[in-house]
């Protein structure tokens, strides 16, 4: 799978100078960590800029770290299916609060979600509804301190909307 | 919303046509739908969360079960990305490369035949469903000649496959490989001109390309758009790079194309396998390197060695160095991907199955609105999403 060359990841650095934490290379993948003010403002560049032109945003998910702080980075894939290249974007949810990116893709829509039921972190500027677990479920079940055979709960959790 | 709805219609968990446990609330305004909402998560389980506590080889066989009906592409999915991981992907023998991309091509077409079959029992074409079954019986039992399942086949191993092709295999195969374009012709006379079909299906549940990219739609869904996109031409995994197959693209976006898109790929791997079967050369199906793969069982019986690093492998597990990987193959359903991340231990530190279905369905709300209840079948069967993926 191809990624973004280095004189790309240059010109971000050129942009946004101290909006980008970390650029990271491994096996050939490039992540870009980036803090949260300018997170729409640089998805947005990516996505209108024509020498990215990122049309399509793969996925999003989060990865629960807890001894960090802020403990839950989200992570973006994006691709531009006319440049053929594709960059991955992360970024720490501080107070586990993010700005949703569901007004530049649609493909956010549901999996920010997934993320916001699966991890707790809350996406700003949308509705936000849990999608594949009940309304009243108290946990987040993909945060590490949630045991694998998760808890006993009482039946009250099971809305039938 | 301003309309006011005149009813709302429930449509599952359990109904016939919805390909599982999928649940539709529809706001209907006389027949036609004005707001609809999917319920999903019926059959979640976890997997994301299993897959963090086992070992990289005890997964595997979780994965066969998350799109159960093409179980190969999801195993072929994640044993790609650990090797990534490991950077091990080009090491791996060109046999087991080239038996990977025969099951990962049988699976496809044994995928769109079971589409094909309930898509086409749904729309009142109740034949179809017979004949579909009938071949996919025989991709079936070519897959317990292989791998001794027939619908979790855990088939693919880190560093290869996991038994080699026997003489019956390949014997069986090519005929199937003989007999099959005759039958798509056949499931094709039955539906492609017909005229109830066309008028079930042209022109109904349009997603145009912009829209499908933006959403993110991959797949028979979004190559039914006039878009190309194909991991398999875009990003060449296994031995695609030297196959010659075409990517099948419409421009209509509707139901009918999609249609037409499966039935072409199904064409299309026949073709596949046929140029695997003549260009595979003999040789091992797996890598032979102690660290990742288990010896074969005579080693371990009869040799210190081989005893030693089996128990070493079993007790300690693969360990690939830190990092991040994301690899993906196009499954029968669109683009498949694994998202692992490792600390070096021997379990993922997180791992994030990018389910195509999933996405593929997320458009679904916006896309019934305006269309009649009974387009509803249609349109959801197009999208062919399964729920066992779509929950996971």
């Amino acid at each position: 799978m191809q990624y973004v060359n280095r004189e790309l990841v240059e010109k971000l650095k050129e942009r946004f100078k101290d909006g980008i934490e970390k650029v990271e290379e491994f096996r050939k993948e490039v992540s870009i960590t980036v803090k949260k003010d300018i997170l729409v403002e640089f998805m947005k560049f990516l996505k209108d800029s024509p020498d990215f032109g990122m049309d399509m945003l793969v996925d999003v998910t989060a990865v629960d770290y807890p001894e960090h702080t802020p403990r839950i980075q989200v992570v973006y894939h994006l691709r531009s299916l006319t440049k053929r290249h594709n960059l991955r974007v992360k970024c720490w949810a501080e107070n586990e609060e993010i700005p949703s990116v569901v007004d530049i893709w649609k493909t956010a829509e549901w999996t920010e979600r997934e993320t916001y039921e699966m991890f707790g972190v809350k996406f700003t500027g949308r509705k936000l509804r849990k999608i594949l677990l009940p309304q009243r479920y108290p946990y987040f079940p993909l945060r590490k301190d949630f045991p694998l055979e998760g808890y006993e709960e009482p039946c009250e959790v099971w809305d039938w909307e | 919303m301003a309309e006011k709805a005149d009813l709302i219609l429930n449509m599952g968990p359990q109904h016939p046509s919805t390909h599982g446990v999928l649940r539709l609330i529809l706001e209907l305004k006389g027949e036609k739908i004005i707001g609809a909402d999917a319920v999903i998560g019926y059959v979640h389980r976890g997997v994301e969360k299993l897959a963090e506590h086992r070992k990289y080889m005890q997964i595997l066989p979780v994965f066969d079960r998350v799109d159960y009906v093409s179980s190969n592409s999801n195993e072929l999915g994640f044993v790609l990305a650990v090797e990534k991981l490991l950077g091990i992907e080009d090491k791996i023998p060109e046999r087991a490369q080239y038996l990977r991309v025969i099951m990962a091509e049988l699976t496809r077409i044994s995928s769109h035949l079971i589409w094909l079959g309930t898509h086409a029992l749904e729309l009142g074409a109740m034949s179809v469903f017979l004949y579909a079954f009938r071949e996919r019986e025989k991709i079936l039992d070519l897959f317990e000649e292989i791998a001794g399942g027939r619908l979790h086949t855990g088939y693919m191993r880190i560093g290869g496959v996991a038994y080699d092709a026997t003489e019956k295999f390949l014997n069986e195969l090519n005929e199937f490989l003989e007999f099959f374009p005759s039958k798509i012709d056949e499931y094709e006379t039955l539906l492609t001109e017909n005229r109830i079909w066309k008028s079930r299906t042209v022109g109904v549940g349009v997603i145009d390309k912009e829209t499908a990219i933006n959403w993110g739609i991959t797949g028979p869904a979004l190559r039914a758009t006039g878009c190309d996109y194909d991991v398999r031409k875009y990003y060449p995994y296994c031995v695609y790079d030297k196959l010659n197959f075409e990517v099948p693209v419409y421009h209509n976006g509707d139901v009918y194309d999609r249609y037409r898109v499966r039935m072409f790929e199904m064409r299309e791997s026949v073709k596949i396998i046929k140029q695997c079967l003549e260009k595979m050369p003999e040789g091992p199906v797996k890598l032979e390197d102690p660290t990742i793969v288990l010896p074969p069982k005579e080693e371990v019986y009869n040799t210190m060695v081989g005893l030693i690093h089996h128990f070493e492998l079993v007790i300690h597990g693969i360990k690939p160095p830190e990092g991040e990987v994301y690899a993906a193959v196009e499954g029968p359903r669109g683009e498949l991907g694994y998202y692992i991340v490792s600390d070096g231990s021997d379990k993922p530190y997180r791992l994030r199955i990018r389910p195509p279905s999933f996405i593929n369905i997320a458009i679904m709300p916006e896309l019934l609105k305006n269309h009649y209840v009974a387009d509803v079948i249609a349109i959801v069967g197009s999208l062919d999403p399964l729920m066992g993926e779509v929950d996971r």
